[in-house]
């Protein structure tokens, strides 16, 4: 079958493919990205929230797709990790969750984690969620950081101190060069400014 | 040519072919570099490669000729025996050779780790200790070229140098043989950008179709790196899809209770 003889269906499926393939790569790109300056992904995994039920068919699909990052090294039994940093796409709404989102066009969401006390790489991973991905959608407009968003603790975690986020529309990520200055940039220049890193 | 396939890679019938993608994925691409030039390919995809230690790889400037050995068995002295991918002889004047044994992985991990033994185990520390004995004549190249480099090169299909499984293997190989070693490592995905900027200038016909099948291979695995996202142009409507519906539903005629007699006798 020729391009042009495609059922809408069979197009739509393939844009969603395609859509999905693009995240996994630009995804697979910041790994690199952040794995060069000392962090590495916290799993192998990326999309989460799916559901197997009949009932919910709004979770038949990633709507997102998230990528964590622990300190290079920070595996081990020592506690060093203060902050956990991710980078997410939101493809489409997730409204029927807990926390839900509304989306038009599709967009990355970076930030960390940030905890009060440095936990082990064990304690840590008790500490984090995929839906913490979401926190921007639901942050104040952070004091220091402009365009940034930020949340204040949690009552899921007695350590986490909030959250700080930003969103960059997804199309503007036209090469793997602006995935670097408009997504990982911002999100190590600020970890590193604070850790006085030059 | 399936070079797998030659080699025993794959069964006859082909029953093993799932767990052997990554044979098969050797095979195709390393296979058609063997009908390239090497500077249509192997030479430029080489270049990519950085170890470990952040070392480019020794690459001969003029080679003359290319030597390949799939999955040859080394079994040498000392050295517990080992089954590299591809071991790739650049040759020079004067008879030079630049060696480098490659491990290509596709999704599977490591086939071996550190063991007990005073040899190192781990699948890519023994491929370097077998490395540094290797010679052409066990290759069955010849006796009279002599090895003017070696490296180890590991291919898989990351977009970065995986680093935890080097820190590992190179930790083996130094306690047990009380020496640094370093390895390369080159990503599938580094290829498609290779073979698409030298097919634009390439006239030979032969050579454009290997490379244009091995970048089609490629690119139907997904295996590139990431060039930017495209947004969806089309627009897909779906129209509301609430009709109307029976006013009456009907379920089937069920069977009126049986009785059953529950009387039962109690035997021991």
């Amino acid at each position: 079958m020729t391009e042009t003889m495609r059922s809408p269906t069979s197009a739509l499926f393939e844009s969603l493919a395609k859509l999905y393939k693009q995240g996994q790569l630009l995804l697979m790109d910041a790994d690199r990205l952040v794995g060069e300056c000392g962090w590495e992904p916290t799993n192998t995994s990326a999309p989460s929230g799916f559901s197997y039920s009949l009932n919910t068919p709004e979770r038949w699909y990633a709507r997102w797709a998230v990528r964590f990052y622990a300190p290079i090294g920070s595996g081990g039994d020592a506690p060093n990790i203060d902050q956990i940093l991710f980078v997410s796409i939101h493809f489409a709404s997730d409204l029927i969750a807990s926390l839900h989102t509304d989306i038009d066009e599709p967009l990355i969401s970076a930030g960390r984690i940030k905890y009060k006390k440095p936990m082990t790489a064990k304690t840590a991973s008790k500490n984090y969620d995929y839906y913490m991905c979401k926190y921007w959608f639901f942050g104040k407009p952070h004091e220091a950081l402009e365009g940034w968003r930020r949340t204040v603790g949690s009552k899921y975690s007695e350590n986490l101190e909030g959250s700080e986020s930003f969103i960059v529309p997804l199309y503007e990520i036209t090469s793997s060069e602006k995935l670097k200055e408009l997504v990982i940039a911002p999100l190590l220049t600020v970890q590193e400014k604070e850790r006085g890193v030059t | 040519m399936a070079v797998a396939e030659v080699r025993g890679k794959i069964s006859e019938t082909g029953i093993n072919l799932s767990e052997r993608m990554e044979d098969l994925l050797t095979s195709d691409i390393f296979g058609c570099m063997r009908y390239l030039p090497v500077q249509k390919g192997m030479i430029p995809f080489l270049l990519t490669a950085r170890s470990f230690h952040g070392n480019t790889l020794t690459v001969p400037d003029k080679t003359i000729r290319a030597h390949y050995s799939f999955w040859p068995w080394l079994k040498l002295v000392g050295r517990i025996p080992c089954q590299p991918d591809v071991v790739l002889g650049l040759e020079t004047e004067e008879n030079h050779v630049h060696l480098i044994l490659v491990e290509a992985k596709y999704y599977s991990g490591l086939s071996s780790e550190e063991d007990e033994r005073a040899e190192p185990n781990d699948q890519l520390a023994r491929e370097l200790d077998n490395l540094d004995v290797v010679s052409c004549a066990t290759l069955g190249w010849g006796t009279h070229l002599e090895i003017a480099s070696r490296a180890l090169l590991f291919v898989t299909q990351d977009m970065g140098i995986p680093r935890d499984l080097l820190v590992k293997s190179l930790a083996e190989y130094g306690r047990k043989r009380n020496k640094d070693g370093d390895i390369f490592w080159a990503s599938w995905r580094f290829l498609p950008s290779i073979l698409e900027r030298n097919l634009e200038k390439e006239s030979v016909p032969e050579n454009r179709a290997v490379m244009a099948d091995m970048l089609a291979l490629l690119l139907r695995k997904g295996l590139m790196m990431f060039s930017g996202v495209e947004p969806i142009a089309e627009c897909f409507a779906l129209p509301e899809f609430y009709h109307f519906t029976p006013t009456k539903y009907s379920w089937p005629v069920i069977q009126e209770s049986l009785d059953i007699d529950y009387t039962f006798e109690v035997t021991r």
